[in-house]
């Protein structure tokens, strides 16, 4: 617990100082503009007009709130990605690597305490960017607060499978830039961030469904603009959960074998 | 004690050939190391760049695995016991790296201490002594960018002595730190082997550090020991025909240069002179005795205001020793 809580306090800090204001503007800029950009395809394109397939395949017809919510949960993903993938790799290039590592660390400790750190920050943006949206239409129409709730939770794990193993990857590749707008590219077109994935191909389908954040997504708006429960989703929480303890199990394995290459790919 | 025998590693490379085609090659960094360090000793490793003392190290200190061969501290395996190693080592590299600049000294030590699972009480007592033994204790709210490299050397080494190891990796500590600063860091060194009983190995480029420290020397070359000792043994084994004698002359000649130039030539040695002060400064190495010839030549055709015998260093032994391997 003190390698989690020393991790979190040490972020919070290095952030305050480093990007007392940028970063988190950053983060609700982005978030405000793809909300902005939708605001303005649905209402001067389509002119407030969704189709038949859309509320078929979304379970509503309040596409802003469908847009914003998934613009929100995007930010989470980002946000995870950025902390925890990039951990190791960071402290390689500021040269702190070796002094972590030779200490008695708890690896997946150090990992908690970025993610810790991302999820406190990342939930007050998305606080500020839900006041943000609220006046491009989103709408609580009927929550089941415990159903989101669990949704975020299982969510939060199986974000940070999928981060360890991107830090995997990067470790391996040395890599942060083109690794992680890969990911953030394919999560963005495959997995119903704006639209919903029905619309894809049924090859690309088939990643999507492998993709956790898709079933992250249609959890949290079944939850929040239908009031769905969990026994009326459990199907989806199961494949969900499924897929975050298989994320979490592959992230886990693979990093000791990061750990073990992250003080050798300085060398190479 | 540490103690590893036959210590290896090899590094996988992937070199590109072509666009697409890549060839892994193997580099054998260390090819089989023996070693001993003793709690309370000063241990040196040698050897020139890429001669695998980093990867030793490493190796040492549990971040890197070895690929063959065995070692243990304190009788814990280093692969199996690494857990339990990593709570009586640590690490001082030379530069600027190891700490966050961002956090302020207290932070850092703060930080670092908790990785090692310190009690709360413990910890801030030791975060005291320790800026107080490094003299940043004034300076210990300050951001480390802020710091001056001298500085921010002193809270590494602050920072390796958190967990209070018995065992501590040098790695060239005093690397680009102004002269002054770099005694203090001898000092420091010297003061954790013999008054704390730290058993310490020491990578460093400058040799008369090592002479001034060490009370064993390792010199390796491309992966393999080639010498073991104490500074003076290596000394008077590797360096025991290297003569040097340092000439001030008044004046020096046309006709002088000619013939020191045949006289070197004629006993395969060298020179090398300076200008300075309104005299020459001639310094020539040779494997062979030629003390008497030279007074002669010298004193003949010009001036000659002093003469001295210098006694072959650790550096003329590691430059003999590594000519051969």
């Amino acid at each position: 617990m003190n390698s989690v809580l020393a991790t979190m306090k040490r972020n919070f800090i290095s952030q305050i100082r480093a990007y007392p204001i940028g970063f988190f503007m950053g983060n609700i800029t982005t978030c405000f503009f793809i909300v902005m950009g939708s605001f303005f395809v649905y209402s001067i394109v389509f002119e407030k007009n969704v189709s038949a397939d859309f509320i078929a395949y979304s379970n509503t017809s309040d596409y802003m709130s469908y847009v914003i919510l998934g613009s929100l949960i995007y930010m989470f993903v980002v946000r995870t990605f950025l902390n925890v993938s990039r951990s190791f790799i960071t402290e390689m290039r500021e040269g702190t690597i070796d002094s972590l590592l030779i200490a008695p660390l708890n690896h997946i400790g150090y990992l908690c305490g970025n993610m810790l750190e991302q999820i406190i920050t990342t939930t007050m943006e998305v606080f500020v960017a839900l006041i943000i949206s609220l006046p491009f239409g989103l709408k609580f129409q009927s929550v089941n607060i415990t159903s989101a709730l669990v949704c975020i939770i299982i969510s939060l794990l199986s974000f940070f499978g999928m981060s360890v193993i991107l830090c995997g990857v990067m470790v391996y590749l040395r890599d942060t830039y083109i690794s992680q707008n890969t990911v953030f590219a394919i999560i963005n077109l495959l997995c119903g961030i704006a639209f919903p994935i029905q619309y894809l191909p049924k090859w690309a389908q088939n990643i999507s469904n492998l993709i956790p954040v898709t079933y992250s997504l249609k959890i949290m708006r079944n939850s929040v603009l239908s009031g769905m429960s969990i026994f009326n989703q459990r199907q989806d929480f199961i494949i969900l959960l499924l897929q975050g303890v298989c994320y979490c199990i592959i992230g886990i394995l693979l990093l000791k074998i990061i750990i073990k290459k992250v003080p050798e790919r300085q060398f190479i | 004690m540490i103690t590893v025998e036959g210590l290896k590693k090899n590094y996988k490379i992937n070199v590109k050939k072509g666009i697409f085609k890549r060839e892994q090659q193997i580099n054998e960094a260390v090819k089989g190391i023996d070693m001993q360090i003793k709690p309370g000793e000063i241990v040196g490793l040698l050897g020139l760049n890429g001669a695998g003392k980093t990867t030793t190290i490493k190796m040492l200190s549990t971040l890197i695995e070895p690929d063959g061969g065995k070692g243990d501290i304190d009788g814990m395996d280093l692969i199996k016991n690494a857990f339990e190693i990593k709570k009586i080592i640590n690490m001082i590299a030379g530069g600027e790296r190891m700490i966050y600049w961002r956090l302020t000294a207290k932070e850092n030590l703060e930080y670092f201490g908790k990785l090692y699972n310190l009690p709360k009480k413990l910890l801030k007592n030791r975060i005291d002594e320790l800026l107080s033994f490094v003299g940043l204790t004034e300076k210990m709210n300050v951001p480390v960018e802020q710091y001056s490299k001298g500085m921010k050397q002193r809270l590494q080494i602050a920072r390796g002595l958190i967990n209070d190891p018995k065992y501590i990796f040098m790695d060239e500590p005093t690397l680009g730190l102004d002269a002054p600063i770099a005694r203090e860091v001898r000092k420091y060194t010297k003061k954790l082997a013999r008054e704390n009983g730290k058993g310490i190995l020491l990578t460093s480029h400058y040799m008369n550090e090592i002479e001034e420290l060490c009370d064993y020397v390792y010199i390796i070359d491309k992966g393999r020991k080639v010498m073991e000792g104490s500074p003076r043994d290596v000394i008077s084994i590797a360096a025991k025909n290297t003569n040097k004698y340092i000439i001030r002359l008044e004046s020096f000649s046309d006709k002088l240069k000619n013939n020191l130039d045949d006289f070197i030539k004629s006993v395969s040695s060298e020179y090398k002179i300076d200008n300075f002060d309104n005299a020459y400064d001639i310094e020539i190495s040779s494997n062979k005795d030629i003390q008497s010839e030279l007074i002669t030549l010298l004193s003949a055709n010009a001036k000659v205001l002093s003469f001295k015998v210098q006694e072959p260093n650790l550096e003329d032994a590691i430059i003999k020793l590594l000519e051969v391997s």
